[in-house]
């Protein structure tokens, strides 16, 4: 085996997760080769210095603010307590996770995503932030994303009862129809509704949130 | 010896997944305590996927809880092809890595209508102990030199830094080979090396 052959099992090597038989070509190899052996002892290097290095502690109350989050999700309701907290605020439940090893951070303005504007990544994001407090308004917003889902439902049908009247072609059936639907998708349990409508290279999405609580 | 002590950690691992399968399949049947207990034991090792990828405390802790709240919703189609850890830190990883995308989108956008927000760690630096300041020096060294390495290499190398990663399961989660696996460590760390020559000496 040469010095190319060897090279990049040198991190399995490093890391002992070579076979018995590899193990031994390569212990043979590096017998006679000190740059390859000094790769290895670069390799342990580096991961010794990984070990050593440890993600700053995460503050409890983060912690029981994440579980308080799932929690409510897990239950499929949503309460005000769903916003990203901008500061740490007393809990009303036995907190069972260690206290007092990190300060409660003076944590930084997080932006509010509001619109899937800036990509296909958005919606992933954005429902996490999204404050709900008016159960009224809750409802309006929930009715809004059904009506327009109902609409949009209804052009497809209209779209497919009318290709089979007049026996159009796929190729005509754009010009006869505004919308097609393309896809529906719920993005969370506060009803956003997000629906992506028109031609292939005419994409549309239509939005819908709960608006927050004014003032 | 050290045979002994590998077949130890082979059998609490082995615990361990059988005891993930069984929360799972309490989950499933809409016991949201299991959650809990899922958040509970794979959190850490969660934020420590997100953090090194991210190299920030808060965008970690974001996709920390968006990855559960994944989990949460997909949790009645996962048939247990995989381990639960093994899902869980997919999700993490493809997560992370939206996440990444996504604030740079964001950034780029906003250049010149606003300035970008301080990049903070959870805890306050400045009241830090000098120790904890070095510690944190080396830190924030390993999370500038990360962010220099290839994507592919890196998140290859933060998954085996994940206390009990093998090889193959970072192959199982990447969809690559052990092989792979193995050339993309290598690599990471080779570049590693060269950006931490201060560091490391």
């Amino acid at each position: 085996m040469n010095c190319d052959d060897v090279r990049t099992m040198l991190a399995g090597y490093a890391d002992g997760e070579l076979s018995a038989v590899e193990r031994e070509a390569i212990r043979l190899h590096l017998d006679r080769c000190g740059r390859c052996r000094a790769l290895v002892a670069d390799q342990q290097r580096v991961q010794r210095v990984l070990d050593s290095y440890v993600p700053p502690a995460v503050p409890p109350e983060r912690w029981t603010a994440m579980r308080r989050r799932l929690a409510a999700e897990a239950e499929g309701r949503e309460h005000a307590d769903l916003v990203t907290r901008a500061r740490p605020e007393p809990f009303d439940f036995e907190d069972e996770e260690p206290t007092g090893e990190v300060e409660a951070p003076a944590a930084r303005p997080r932006p509010v995503v509001r619109r899937p504007a800036a990509g296909p990544h958005a919606p992933v994001f954005a429902p996490a932030r999204v404050a709900l407090r008016r159960p009224r308004r809750r409802w309006v917003a929930h009715a809004a994303g059904l009506l327009v889902t109902a609409a949009l439902v209804a052009g497809a049908f209209w779209t497919a009862w009318r290709s089979s009247e007049f026996d159009v072609t796929p190729e005509t059936l754009a010009t006869q129809s505004d919308v097609t639907i393309h896809g529906i998708q719920m993005m969370d349990p506060a009803y956003t509704v997000v629906l992506y409508a028109g031609a292939p290279d005419d994409l549309a999405a239509v939005w819908v949130e709960p608006l927050e609580e004014e003032g | 010896m050290n045979g002994g002590r590998e077949q130890a950690e082979a059998a609490e691992r082995q615990a361990e997944t059988a005891r993930d399968a069984d929360l799972v399949r309490r989950l499933q049947k809409g016991d949201s305590r299991a959650l809990e207990e899922l958040f509970r034991r794979h959190r850490d090792a969660a934020y420590a996927i997100a953090y090194r990828l991210l190299g920030n405390a808060d965008d970690a802790l974001d996709v920390v809880q968006e990855s559960f709240i994944h989990v949460l919703r997909g949790i009645a189609g996962f048939r247990g092809q995989s381990s639960f850890r093994t899902w869980l830190y997919r999700i993490v990883t493809h997560a992370a890595l939206d996440y990444r995308r996504y604030r740079a989108l964001r950034s780029s956008a906003s250049l010149e209508s606003e300035s970008s927000p301080e990049p903070a760690a959870v805890g306050d630096r400045r009241r830090s102990p000098p120790d904890e300041t070095a510690a944190a020096d080396l830190r924030d060294a390993i999370d500038k030199a990360l962010m220099n390495v290839s994507e592919k290499n890196r998140v290859a190398l933060v998954l085996y830094a994940m206390e009990g990663m093998s090889y193959k399961e970072i192959g199982e989660v990447l969809g690559i080979s052990v092989g792979t696996v193995m050339s993309r460590i290598f690599n990471a760390r080779q570049r590693l090396r060269e950006l931490l020559a201060p560091e490391i000496g």
